[in-house]
Order: structure tokens, then sequence, then C-alpha cells
């Protein structure tokens, strides 16, 4: 019985790895946590999968529209790089910037550190408000990077997890 | 007068040829002089000036920060396009540095390029994209 639940197990974490490791584009994902008081912290991270350029830039498109971000608002980005807020009412995108190339997201490499501070509930996001928007490091334009994703835990968490689950209900039965 | 200015948004290099982006956020509120007037435009200069610009261009890298403005003009012609030109004290790339800015709306397609006040090398130049970028000025007696 434990063999036939720990296959089980194994089978199913392997299917969401490779449902994770199919995103093979570019893509953003996020992670809304509650506060301070009434609003809500979203933390990013760009994952420059397969892409076709090291990423210099990152837009939240709708920062002001959907997210109600502008000059006030508090923003964080990874460390040598900056942020033009949204100014509403001319520009509605909220602009991450790498000062220079060697702080870029490489092809197939990972950056996370963006973070911003917004009354927007997170359950209230609907169709395209979470669309992003990357910049290539070599021609300097724009790249979509469709909707940012919710955050899912990683891969390496589900595999420490299967043994633990596993043990669970091997003592359960 | 009180004259207040805005220009912000997301500007493109030369599109459709090279859509490579800048950022730029600019906004202004200040008492201006009618400096000249005919029946074709109207130029106001800033008497009081500070501010606040920020901006930064991926394809030169070049950030550009805490602007205050030193002087400023701008021209408001007839058929509403204007011409805004003035100078400005602010950190480029980490350092300061006197620049010169120029912002344009011509035909309903906006410009702006900033230079070394110095050297009058570009620091970053672009033409807005469409429904991302703007110009704004209002003048109140």
């Amino acid at each position: 019985m434990f063999c036939r639940v720990t296959i089980k197990l194994i089978l199913v974490t392997t299917m969401l790895l490779f449902a994770v490791c199919a995103a093979a584009t570019p893509f953003v994902d996020y992670e809304p946590i509650a506060g301070p008081g009434s609003l809500f912290t979203y933390y990013l991270t760009v994952y420059n999968n397969a892409g076709t350029e090291p990423l210099a830039g990152l837009i939240v498109w709708n920062g002001n529209s959907a997210f109600n971000l502008d000059d006030t608002s508090d923003v964080n980005s990874p460390l040598n790089w900056g942020d033009i807020p949204p100014f509403p009412g001319l520009d509605d995108g909220l602009t991450y910037f790498s000062f220079d190339t060697s702080t870029d997201v490489p092809v197939d490499s990972f950056l996370g550190g963006f973070s911003f501070v917004s009354s927007t509930d997170p359950g209230t996001l609907t169709g395209d408000d979470f669309q992003m928007v990357g910049i290539g490091s070599d021609d300097d334009e724009q790249i979509p990077l469709g909707d940012a994703v919710l955050h899912v835990p990683e891969p390496s968490a589900l595999f420490l997890l299967a043994p633990g689950l596993a043990l669970l209900v091997r003592r359960r039965r | 007068v009180r004259v207040t200015f805005f220009l912000g948004g997301k500007f493109l290099e030369n599109p459709p040829v090279d859509d490579a982006v800048s950022s730029v956020v600019f906004a202004l509120s200040g008492q201006a002089q009618v400096t000249s007037s005919t029946s074709s435009s109207t130029t106001y200069t800033w008497v009081n000036t500070g501010g606040s610009m920020s901006a930064f261009d991926f394809r030169t890298r070049n950030s550009i920060a805490s602007v205050q403005v030193t002087s400023l003009t701008a021209i408001v012609f007839s058929g509403g396009d204007l011409q805004i030109s003035g100078t400005g004290l602010g950190m480029v790339n980490g350092s300061a540095q006197s620049v010169l800015f120029n912002f344009n709306q011509t035909g309903g397609v906006t410009r702006y390029s900033i230079q070394n006040m110095s050297t009058l090398t570009t620091l970053a130049a672009g033409v807005g994209e469409s429904g991302r970028a703007g110009i704004s000025l209002s003048v109140n007696p």
C-alpha cells in the first residue's frame, strides 16, 4: 500500500514539474501578501525562460488603472534597478529598469525583488489587469509577457513535501 | 499667471524604425510671465522654478533624476501645439550635471530630448507612444 501511494505521489509530482517546466516562455509570477493595513503587497519575479535576449526592463502595464499606483506609492526594485511610477492621465505603466547590462535578467534565469503596495485586492483582478511587458536588452524594445501568473510552490518544495505526505498517509492507515 | 506643466509616459526612439523605449515623468507648477504674444503664439517664461523630472533611456542606459529646473520657457501655439525648453540641474547616472531639455507637441505627437548642457550629448530622447505618453500645460490667472 505504501509503495502504491508513494508511486502515485511521485507521478503527480512529476506531472506538476513538467507542467511548470512547460512554461518555456518569459513570464512574471506574483505573490500577493495582505498588508500593510488594508493594503496588499505584490511581490514579482520575472522568469526569462527561453527568452530571445536578456531583459533590461519590466512594465506593470496597468499600474495606475488596475493597482492605483502613482508617484506616492511604495515601490521597490532589485539591487541596481530603478523605477518610474505611473503618471495618471499620461502613462498607466509602472516601469522598472536595470541601470546596467550586468544586472539584466539573462536568458533562462530569473530575478525577484520587484514589489509594490496597492489598495487593489488580488481577488478582484480580472482579465488583463495584470498585463506585463518586458524590455529587451539587445534591441531595447518591448516584449509582451502576458498576464502575471499567481505564484505556485516550486517543484523542489513539492519534492520535499512528497515524502512527508506519503508518511502521513501511511500513518493514517 | 500660474502655469502648470506635465509631461510623462513611454517614448520610442524613432518609430516605427527603432522602437527602443524610454520613460519620462516631468511635473512643474509655478508663476510665469507672458514675455511675448502674437496672434499665432504666446510665450511664457517661468519666474520661479522647481518641479521634478525623472527619465530613463533603455538605449543609452542613462538615468536622469531629481532634476531641479533653473529656467523654462513655453510657447503655446494657437493651433494647440506646444514648444517647451529649459535648463536644470540633476543627477545623471548618479553624478550632478546641468541639462538642457526640449519637449514639444506637434500635430498630436509628443517628443522630448534631454541633453548634457556642456557637451550637448543626448542623454535621453524619444517620440511618445500612442496612448502611453502625453503633455499638458494649463494657465490660470
